[in-house]
């Protein structure tokens, strides 16, 4: 459990990412629950640094996709070339064939691109021609998307969203961490790139193994239902939490818990994460949607009403 | 289900039948007592002597001559004429012990000071008069405290309130009745110490007071009485744990200052938290976890600069609570320190 120490000692400590300490610990906590996340923020907020300097830390093949409109799936999953010096097809196999895949501006790629992306996220598989390939473990989807851009976006439907594990929101940083981060802009880059694995791969897999088997008390089981359950009955809401979004909270609630390094999740975990987890999934009413009210604001307000385990 | 229906049945049986019993608009004469208004009617019959009578109720300069003219014609006797007139010449005298010290200061800066404004006189009239009515001023007091109301309208150049009129008249006739029969004090009204509660029957509807209740007003009030017994007996358990801790919270909870034995760590934590909520007031809302209230407790007080050693402690009995309740931690030594620590805690709270 030392690597996650080191990863906030180095990025954190050592002023590489500026105020980026729980992004850090969200996508590592995605990582070993084996899922996948969306960072969503505006350009050059240092989403891409962020994701690039976690993989160098974890000993992970990198991949960085740009998505554009004409991106076709063969273009992330790989396809079969004619070799004319054996006379055979062979495997050209694509960026997804990574440990961590970094799909910038996801909604930039047309939704036929999304799909073939968020099946492989799923299945932890591609099929190329009739024949299926296993992705190697860790396999990671950080997906990133701007809010703002609204012209030339394919927006990623419900169903797709429901695949990414977290949602996690980075923003600006303060006026202090801005000025040191000027100040220090070229040390920050080179301190990326001279960036050294601190926990080999196989170490890596044990952890994330280890991290699935953290306790998890029936209450707080049950917490995390009614919380869920919570944002369906929420008056702003159309559309709320689905099972699938409170297995999600479990496995970050569980990742979380490890993190701290706890053998057990408390009900704390499950209010660190469940924004990050719940976020993405819930659809607002138009009228509450058109008051200003988020989903982010649906969710602190479940937290509040929701009441943690007792005795 | 099938109980509460029926209830409900009886219920609605029994509302028509409440509805048409006979009511009695309290300030109103009531028809089954006459006997002080048909007294007042006898003197109102004579022209001269109704003449007299309206003036004495008018509080005015000629009342005290209105009185002796009266009993001098032998409508009043002189014990009747005394009584009034002591009434109407030192009403505070009259008046101290018998009505709200509050009433009794207005009315005592009113006879010094005068009105200061035809508000102010207002608001005392409908004070006075729904004392009146609803019998927390007997027609003795009445008459002291009008007089002094009706020379406070007189001296701001207003004319005495027919209302004020009609109360002192009817007040008058109740005296009269009352000093007749050889009673003491009215038949009506509060009497002497006041306050004191009206009578039931001058404000609920007469079914209470009516002699050979009707079975459907009986039966669902004790078909009601049975279910709330039931429901009590079913419930038992939560109203007996409700009147415990009611009771133990009238002693001040003293057996939060200790614990049972071999309690464990989560028992230690909750007793803990109930503890620490009775002596530095901060709250442990429901949906705030065990880490969220320590942090409220170490900030709290951090600000305070109190409670340091209690917050210190408390710090490490959320630890114990913590493992014990979600790693399923039970071993003994955990609960001892958690007991024991709790022990510290009691001690840096001082013990009362």
């Amino acid at each position: 459990m030392s690597f996650i120490k080191d990863i906030r000692r180095i990025l954190v400590d050592g002023r590489i990412l500026i105020e980026k300490e729980w992004e850090i610990n969200m996508i590592v906590a995605c990582l070993l629950a084996r899922g996948h996340a969306l960072i969503e923020g505006v350009p050059g907020v240092a989403k891409t640094y962020t994701a690039k300097s976690v993989s160098k830390l974890l000993d992970l093949d990198f991949r960085r996709v740009q998505m554009t409109p004409d991106l076709l799936p063969s273009d992330i999953v790989g396809f079969y070339v004619f070799d004319q010096r054996t006379g055979e097809f062979r495997l050209r196999r694509g960026p997804i064939f990574t440990n961590i895949l970094l799909a910038d501006e996801i909604n930039r790629a047309s939704p036929r691109t999304q799909s073939a992306l968020l099946e492989a996220m799923q299945e932890r598989q591609v099929t190329i021609e009739g024949q299926t390939f296993r992705l190697e473990e860790p396999f990671m989807v950080l997906a990133t998307q701007n809010p703002i851009e609204m012209e030339g976006v394919f927006p990623l439907p419900e169903a797709q969203l429901d695949r990414f594990l977290a949602k996690i929101v980075t923003g600006y940083v303060s006026h202090r961490g801005f000025v040191e981060m000027l100040k220090r802009v070229y040390e920050i880059e080179a301190s990326i790139e001279e960036l050294k694995p601190v926990i080999p791969r196989s170490e890596l897999l044990e952890e994330i193994s280890r991290s699935a088997s953290v306790r998890v008390d029936d209450s707080v089981l049950d917490y995390i239902a009614s919380v869920v359950e919570e944002t369906r009955r929420h008056p702003a809401v159309r559309l709320g939490g689905s099972p699938r979004s409170g297995i999600a909270v479990l496995k970050l609630a569980k990742a979380w818990a490890y993190l701290d390094g706890r053998s057990y999740a408390i009900p704390d975990d499950v209010k660190a994460v469940a924004k990050p987890a719940l976020v993405h999934r819930i659809i607002l009413k138009p009228e509450y949607e058109l008051q200003g009210v988020t989903p982010e604001r649906v969710v602190e307000d479940v937290l509040t009403r929701v009441p943690v385990p007792k005795p | 289900m099938r109980v509460a229906l029926a209830l409900l049945f009886l219920l609605a049986l029994a509302v028509p039948a409440v509805a048409e019993t006979p009511r009695h608009t309290p300030g109103f004469p009531d028809a089954e007592t006459p006997e002080w208004f048909a007294e007042l009617l006898r003197l109102l019959g004579d022209p001269e002597l109704a003449e007299l009578l309206l003036q004495l109720a008018s509080a005015g300069p000629g009342s005290g001559e209105a009185l002796e003219e009266l009993v001098r014609r032998g409508a009043l006797s002189p014990e009747q004429g005394a009584r009034i007139s002591r009434a109407l010449e030192r009403p505070l005298d009259e008046l101290s012990g018998r009505v709200d010290q509050s009433l009794l200061e207005q009315l005592e800066r009113l006879l010094v000071y005068g009105a200061d404004s035809p508000e102010q006189l207002g608001g005392l009239l409908s004070t006075l008069l729904s004392l009146r009515e609803s019998g927390l001023l007997d027609p003795y007091s009445f008459i002291a405290a009008a007089g002094i109301l009706a020379k406070a309208f007189r001296s701001l150049g207003m004319e005495v309130p027919a209302e004020l009129s009609y109360g002192m008249l009817s007040s008058l006739g109740e005296l009269l009745t009352s000093l007749g029969s050889g009673a003491e004090e009215p038949k009506t009204g509060a009497g002497a110490g006041l306050p004191r509660l009206p009578e039931l029957r001058a404000t609920l509807p007469s079914v209470l007071g009516e002699p050979g209740l009707s079975p459907l007003v009986l039966l669902p009030v004790a078909a009601c009485s049975l279910l709330a017994l039931g429901l009590a007996y079913r419930y038992r358990g939560k109203l007996a744990g409700l009147v415990a801790g009611l009771w133990a919270r009238l002693r001040g909870r003293p057996e939060l200052w200790t614990l049972p034995e071999g309690s464990d760590p989560v028992s230690v934590y909750w007793r803990s938290v109930g503890l620490l909520e009775r002596v530095t007031g901060i709250r442990k809302p429901d949906h705030a976890t065990h880490r969220e209230y320590l942090g409220s407790v170490l900030r709290a007080s951090a600000e305070l600069g109190r409670y340091g050693r209690a917050a210190e402690v408390f710090s490490e009995i959320t630890g114990l609570y913590e493992v014990a309740r979600f790693a399923g931690e039970s071993r003994e030594e955990v609960a001892a320190r958690a007991r024991e620590r709790f022990g510290e805690m009691v001690e840096s709270l001082g013990r009362p």
